[in-house]
């Protein structure tokens, strides 16, 4: 190359590197606008998770072929760019500071390899997707113009850069050039051919369009779907630590309570009402439509795909939104609400996300909007209006609380105030029939084994853990404040619960208001029970069971072997697994407070799951969850089902204990 | 001050009604040994037709300030005339327009009303009228008197019944004309109610069904026994929300309709606590299931262990054969 | 602008009144206290008003001092002031003698162009405190409204009736109850309610309001009440088996004798 080029190229350089900060500057000064600055706590776990998740791409990898796609794209595309760098670096700064090189020796023999051989490995990965995105077809895989550009601009990249490199080797043809073992074979093939020549006339033309073409693709970033490469594994450093089943903390009620002043702003209307980092993370979403085909309520129809809800945010940040300060609404502008309260928080969307979006989380915040503006439509005003007036979401009235355990000889903690186990009944077992029989089951369980257990009795009340999903904060701290001060009251140390909500809220929530309870639920504490022998049970055979994970006790808290520990033990059974089982489970539609509404479905969350497990052919669809338990009766009667075949696994314990 | 106050008056702006209130008026007229007043106003007046059935005597206004009526023109009417004539106790039909004015009325003249009494009987002394109402949800009856006179009393469609007519009866009619002011309101428009149906949310006896049902066609069996009770017809969400035989507004439930009404009927409805959330305000819970160990058994005043393609049939003539007697 | 009082009643919840059966009284302990649904249609047809006109909203209560909560949830529903009204000398009123109470309220409040209240409250259903109040008053009533407009100081009134419905025009300042069907009630969040704490809520007795003990309660109500019989209490729970031809009857008699069924 002449002798100027250098200069002329890291001039030109410098133009695409404004472009590039421009571009970057643009699209992330929203994120900035009227929010708090991004938290750094647990520096380490952050750092951490964005090493795994971002470099080592463990999220992405958890679907196979798409995971290798990108690996190999990724992978291929990182230590080029880095070769690439360090060349110029070599060339264009050691060598004429220090006069030397480093690029030199066995290293660069090896240094040289290693780069041919990546750059197979990348052409490989683009090969792999256009195959994806055209002969394919993923479902829900959006191609739009920015992917082709993508691809196709890669592919060029990496194929003029072989073509300069072989030409180069053809005509300089240096001792090591075999090391280059691609560039090698196509100069050979060249040579073979007589094109030297003639590619060599054209080589500068061909080195700066490979470098302008190199340029655009890197100042392109912030103006492409490229963002990613930033967006993402910042979006892992700092998306908020917090357990699973932890949903944000908006405000602090005693805190409030202490001040008398409750003038705080709650929920997302606008953009800027999102964090900083939740804008972040809108800009992350790199459109792979893992959460959407996950997704219970696009199964069913609904209005809602969480991938779209994130884009549409995102552009809703970026576009017209950046010219009114991002305060426009939301929610009957780009958003409609019926996307939002579809969504059942089953997880499933936040679980596959391989850049660590957290969807739940920014339907919540928005739906907490909702909530504040008071105009809901009737089954969420008679939900909250429940809890406010009767401290259940039935409404059903407060003294019939323990109307299940009549002749039971159940102890309150009154009776037995040394109790071991606090047995939290939760509103679905006091209240449903249905699941009345479940708290039966236990009571019996617990009895057989001894177990010195006390409930609260009527003085029980909802965790209102239904409030806070679907928005009212204040209810869901109101009812903590109350119940940590009744549990402190009792000395209650271990609380047993049968309905995976309670669970997670008591275990993974209630630590934010001065509490460390140990929290345990019925299948693991019937597991334990089963394990240490504590329980005579007959033996059953010839049945053939499945178990559907609910969410809040699988997903949410990794509880999937104690209740198939809990059914196996039940005799020779047979346990089939949903094809949608473990940490892929379909929700049953009842999360995020659908229970207590309707929403508008094609076909309903309950109804796909219920036909999912009776696929399967199976005697027993054991559940774990009273909200589940009820969704597939009701998919059960909706399908004109004879016998449901709907069982909680602690009435197929109890049907088998032995009385002593 | 008891002592001037004499005789029975009813009136009602329901003509049906009115021969209602003269059915009981005539009785509580021969217990107190008094007559029996009947007013009346517009056109059309069927003073005859009142006097036939026990009225003693028609008092008929014919302003036509009066000819629909208005709180505010029939409270200066019916003030004034009870101010002259001082009836001892008054009973006013209790339609929309009755439970307006009665007590406007009953505080312009500086006395007691008792809306929608489903009991009237004279105390042992015959002093004054013992008015039962229902309170609190339909827990308690409580049984009041008016400590001034007259003794006003609402009273709805269907409590009493109208005598036959006699038409030997003789009766006398006055023409009254007290002042009357002009209406503090003005009437734009009436449009009359094209919806035969009964809101659920109001209605008094609801006629409710569920899975139990077989085929949409079987409604109709359904819709015939409604129409016997003249009753409202309401369903379980499966039927509205996995079938749709009924809309939506029909679902009685947990995210649907929440209903009180006074009867409620739940044929071949199983209980699941979503049903049960929307009616546990309701005086009375009839279920009609074939299985015995049905939920809603322990949560019904009366259940029926029946077929209810049998259940109906029966029933329905067992309502005809009382209607007869 | 439009200056509102809304009248707002505190309610036992009659879903969840039980009957004790030893007793045989009414066992109102852990009965959630709520406004009367008709009520909270009143106050947020207020609010409306208010959104599309400007104005202020004054909601009065009468009731134990528990019925400043029923306020608060009225002014976070949008109210901007509250009165609640509590005497032990109002215990006992009777529809005439409450109608005194809130006229008093209502005068010492001297500037209104509408009062709202529910046609009804939820517990007794008596139909008779709107009316009262506006002849004590002298005001016009407009009741059962399912619609209310205003313009140009006249408010326009859409009426529902057994077989009809009505529109109404009226001159300001007069009553309005409303039924239901109104409108959806806005629900207000617990923060709300928490934040409505700071609007003004003044507390009035007898005394604040000029009232004698004669006018009040037991001593002014024109209505006694000799008598209470608890009429149910739990679901009676009675099931009728076996021939169809029997149980039917049975269960038609036993309808009748509960006075839920009327021989047509």
């Amino acid at each position: 190359m002449p002798a100027l080029t250098a200069l002329i190229m890291y001039a030109v350089l410098s133009g695409f590197a404004a472009v590039f900060l421009y571009g970057v500057y643009r699209r992330v000064r929203i994120y900035f606008r009227g929010s708090p600055p991004p938290r750094l706590d647990h520096i380490t776990d952050r750092i951490r998770r964005s090493v795994v998740n971002a470099f080592a791409q463990k999220k992405v990898l958890r679907k196979r072929f798409p995971g290798l796609i990108h690996l190999l794209i990724y992978s291929g595309t990182i230590v080029l760019l880095i070769g690439t760098t360090l060349v110029m670096l070599n060339v264009d700064f050691w060598d004429v500071v220090f006069r030397r090189e480093f690029l030199v020796g066995d290293f660069y023999l090896f240094f040289e390899l290693f780069l041919d051989a990546f750059g197979l490995v990348a052409m490989a990965g683009l090969v792999l997707a256009i195959y994806r995105r055209t002969v394919s077809r993923s479902k829900n895989l959006p191609t739009t113009s920015d992917d082709v550009y993508i691809l196709a601009t890669l592919l060029v990249i990496l194929l003029t850069g072989y073509l300069m490199e072989a030409i180069r080797l053809a005509v300089d043809k240096p001792p090591w050039a075999p090391w280059s073992f691609v560039g090698y074979e196509l100069a050979r093939l060249l040579q073979a051919r007589g094109l030297v020549v003639q590619l060599a006339s054209i080589y500068q033309g061909l080195w700066w369009f490979h470098a302008l073409l190199a340029f655009a693709a890197v100042a392109s970033i912030p103006y492409t779907k490229l963002f990613h490469v930033i967006t993402s594994p910042l979006n892992a450093l700092f998306v908020d630590i917090r357990p699973k089943g932890q949903l944000s903390m908006p405000f602090d009620l005693k805190q409030l309570l202490a001040s008398g002043n409750f003038d705080v702003k709650i929920g997302a209307a606008a953009i800027t009402d999102f964090s900083w980092h939740q804008r972040l993370s809108f800009d992350s979403c790199t459109s792979c439509g893992r959460c959407t085909n996950e997704c219970p309520a696009t199964a069913a129809g609904t209005l809602l795909s969480p991938m779209h809800l994130i884009l549409k945010l995102r552009n809703a940040m970026l576009t017209r939104q950046q010219t009114d300060g991002g305060s426009a609404q939301l929610i009957g502008g780009v958003v409609d609400q019926e996307e939002l309260w579809a969504c059942t928080t089953c997880r499933a969307c936040v679980n596959e996300c391989p850049v660590l979006i957290d969807h739940i989380d920014a339907i919540v915040d928005m739906r907490r909007h909702l909530v504040t503006e008071g105009k809901l439509e009737r089954g969420k005003r008679d939900l909250l209006n429940n809890l406010n007036n009767s401290a259940n979401p039935y409404g059903l009235p407060q003294a019939d609380r323990m109307k299940w355990a009549e002749g039971l000889d159940v102890k309150t903690v009154k009776d037995l105030p040394d109790f071991e186990v606090l047995y939290w009944v939760g509103c679905s077992g006091s209240y449903d029939p249905r699941n009345q029989n479940v708290s039966k089951a236990i009571v019996k369980i617990l009895k057989a084994a001894n177990v010195r257990f006390a409930i609260l009795g009527n003085e029980e009340k909802c965790n209102c853990e239904v409030a806070r999903r679907v928005g009212e904060e204040g209810r869901f701290q109101q009812s903590a404040l109350e119940l940590v001060e009744l549990f402190k009251k009792y000395n209650v140390k271990l609380i047993l619960t049968q309905c995976p909500h309670c669970f997670n809220t008591f275990k993974n929530e209630y630590p934010e208001f001065g509490v460390n309870l140990q929290v345990i639920h019925h299948s693991q504490f019937i597991a334990q029970l089963i394990e240490s022998g504590r329980l005579r049970m007959r033996k059953v055979a010839g049945k053939v069971v499945t178990f559907h994970d609910p969410c809040y006790l699988g997903r949410y808290n990794g509880i999937y072997a104690s209740p198939r520990d809990v059914v196996k033990s039940l005799g020779p059974i047979m346990l089939k697994e949903m094809q949608r089982s473990k940490d892929h489970s379909f929700c049953c539609g009842a999360g995020g407070a659908n229970f207590w509404y309707d929403v508008a479905q094609k076909k309903k969350v309950n109804v796909i799951r219920y036909e999912e497990a009776q696929q399967l052919k199976v005697d027993v669809l054991a559940t774990a969850c009273p909200f589940c338990t009820s969704m597939l009766e009701d998919a059960a009667v909706a399908l004109g089902a004879e016998q449901s075949g709907v069982k909680d696994i602690a009435e197929l314990v109890a049907e088998l204990i032995e009385s002593s | 001050m008891s002592e001037e106050h004499k005789g029975v008056w009813v009136f009602s702006d329901l003509p049906p009604l009115t021969l209602e209130l003269l059915g009981k008026g005539r009785t509580l007229a021969e217990e107190l040994g008094t007559e029996l007043t009947v007013v009346l106003t517009g056109p059309n007046q069927e003073s005859e037709r009142c006097i036939q059935h026990g009225a003693d005597k028609v008092i008929s206004l014919e302003d036509p300030l009066l000819n629909a009526f208005q709180v505010d023109t029939y409270t200066d009417a019916l003030s004034e005339l009870i101010n002259q004539h001082k009836p001892d106790v008054l009973l006013i039909g209790a339609t929309r327009n009755g439970l307006e004015f009665a007590p406007r009325l009953a505080e312009r003249i500086k006395t007691g009303c008792v809306t929608e009494a489903t009991r009237l009987a004279l105390d042992a002394e015959k002093k004054y009228v013992l008015m039962d109402r229902v309170a609190w949800g339909g827990n308690i009856v409580e049984t009041q008197i008016s400590r001034a006179k007259p003794q006003i009393a609402t009273i709805p469609k269907g409590l009493f019944s109208a005598l036959p007519a006699d038409p030997s009866r003789k009766g006398e009619i006055i023409k009254l004309q007290p002042k009357i002011k002009p209406p503090s309101t003005k009437l734009l428009e009436t449009k009359p109610k094209t919806t035969k149906g009964v809101k659920l949310a109001d209605a008094q006896v609801i006629v409710s069904f569920g899975r139990g049902v077989k085929r949409k066609e079987d409604i109709s069996i359904i819709e015939n026994f409604a129409h016997v009770l003249n009753a409202a017809i309401g369903c379980s969400r499966p039927i509205a929300e996995d079938l749709s035989w009924l809309p939506e507004e029909q679902y009685i439930g947990l995210s649907g309709q929440k209903v009180s009404p006074k009867l409620y009927f739940a044929f071949g409805i199983s209980g699941q606590i979503q049903h049960l959330t929307g009616i546990r305000s309701s005086r009375i819970i009839v279920a009609i299931n074939n299985d015995p160990k049905a939920p809603i058994f322990e949560f019904s005043d009366y259940g029926l262990v029946a077929d209810l393609y049998e259940a109906i049939p029966a029933l329905t003539d067992a309502i005809k054969q009382l209607a007869k007697n | 602008m439009v200056k509102i009082i809304v009248l707002v009643k505190q309610v036992l919840q009659s879903a969840d009144l039980k009957v004790d059966k030893a007793t045989k009284t009414l066992v109102t302990q852990g009965v959630p206290q709520v406004i009367s649904e008709t009520d909270k249609n009143a106050i947020e047809e207020a609010v409306r008003i208010k959104e599309k006109h400007g104005g202020k909203i004054t909601a009065i209560s009468m009731g134990s001092a528990q019925a400043k909560e029923a306020l608060r949830e009225a002014l976070a529903m949008g109210a901007d002031e509250a009165c609640v009204l509590t005497d032990p000398l109002f215990e006992g009123s009777d529809a005439h003698a409450t109608a005194n109470v809130l006229a008093a309220a209502v005068t010492k409040v001297v500037d209104f162009d509408l009062i709202l209240c529910g046609a009804y409250s939820e517990d007794l259903f008596a139909f008779q405190v709107g009316p009262r109040l506006a002849e004590m008053c002298n005001l016009p009533q407009i009741t059962y409204a399912t619609r209310i407009t205003f313009e140009g100081g006249k408010v326009t009134v859409e009426r529902d009736l057994e077989n009809e419905r009505q529109i109404v025009e009226g001159k300001l300042p007069c009553m309005i109850t409303v039924v239901r069907e109104i409108n959806e009630p806005r629900l207000p969040t617990l923060m709300s309610i928490m934040a409505a704490s700071k609007k003004p809520t003044n507390t009035w007795t007898a005394a604040d309001l000029s009232l004698s003990p004669d006018e009040l309660g037991h001593s002014g109500a024109l209505i006694e009440i000799l008598r209470s019989s608890i009429s149910a209490g739990e679901r009676k729970r009675v099931l009728l088996q076996g021939d169809i031809k029997e149980t039917a009857p049975k269960l038609v008699k036993a309808l009748l004798q509960e006075g839920v069924l009327k021989a047509s």
